[in-house]
């Protein structure tokens, strides 16, 4: 599941500054790839509707880079089992 | 019987109304780019309904095109993002800056707006961050779909 997520993350990540999958290192922070806070936001509301999750904004925060927010979908997703 | 999407029956008609000069006093744009005529429902947090009327006394119409007047994409597009940024100050907390700056469209145009139509143009909020929001808007013309989309606007507290 963990691979299922870093692999839908990064393909979005990597459409939104038009660089290679490739290219993209999970672990450098989002911002250091260019990417903003309504970017951030967009990733989010993907995540909500790929994973019929509801995130709250205070989550953002959290979105350092995508091996972090992949952490915060397996949180949600394992919260989500659990209820 | 349902509606279809973007079309609003009767009876879910939303009370609350604005009239331009309202609209004026919450959008900075100015002519030629207010894209927003009258809003005829709100419901803070959820959605939002406004008019755009076109007339042939359009400043796009010069050019777009000399032979056959058709309203430009782009200009569906700035009135989408119009009435996501007026769903977003009407749901926003009073004294945080409202998003008003294009981060992202998405859009589909399904028929052509000509001189005489109404755009009825529906914002339905998917999400409001601090520092944006996110809606999908539906544009319809006497109750028929002529564009949607997804629209993500920003406060410019990044820029």
């Amino acid at each position: 599941m963990r691979q299922e997520i870093n692999s839908l993350l990064k393909s979005e990540v990597a459409r939104m500054i038009e660089m290679p999958e490739a290219s993209i290192d999970e672990s450098v922070p989002l911002a250091e790839l260019g990417m903003d806070s309504l970017q951030a936001l967009q990733l989010l509301v993907l995540i909500e509707r790929t994973y019929k999750l509801q995130i709250g904004e205070d989550e953002l925060q959290k979105f350092t880079s995508i091996a972090a927010v992949a952490d915060v979908v397996m949180s949600h997703l394992a919260l989500a089992q659990a209820s | 019987m349902s509606a279809a999407p973007g079309v609003l029956a009767e009876p879910e008609r939303l009370p609350e109304t604005l009239s331009f000069e309202q609209v004026r006093s919450i959008l900075s744009h100015r002519f030629p780019f207010l894209m927003i005529d009258r809003v005829t429902g709100i419901e803070p947090g959820k959605r939002l309904v406004a008019l755009k009327h076109i007339t042939g006394n359009e400043l796009c119409f010069m050019g777009h095109f000399p032979d056959r007047a058709i309203f430009p994409g782009v200009l569906i597009i700035e009135a989408m993002a119009q009435s996501v940024s007026l769903l977003d100050s009407l749901s926003r907390e009073p004294g945080r800056p409202p998003a008003k700056y294009l981060g992202n469209a998405k859009a589909q145009f399904l028929a052509p707006v000509i001189p005489g139509d109404s755009l009825e143009i529906e914002a339905t909020l998917v999400k409001q961050a601090q520092r944006g929001v996110i809606a999908t808007v539906h544009v319809n013309v006497r109750n028929k779909p002529v564009a949607r989309g997804e629209i993500a606007l920003g406060t410019g507290e990044d820029l």
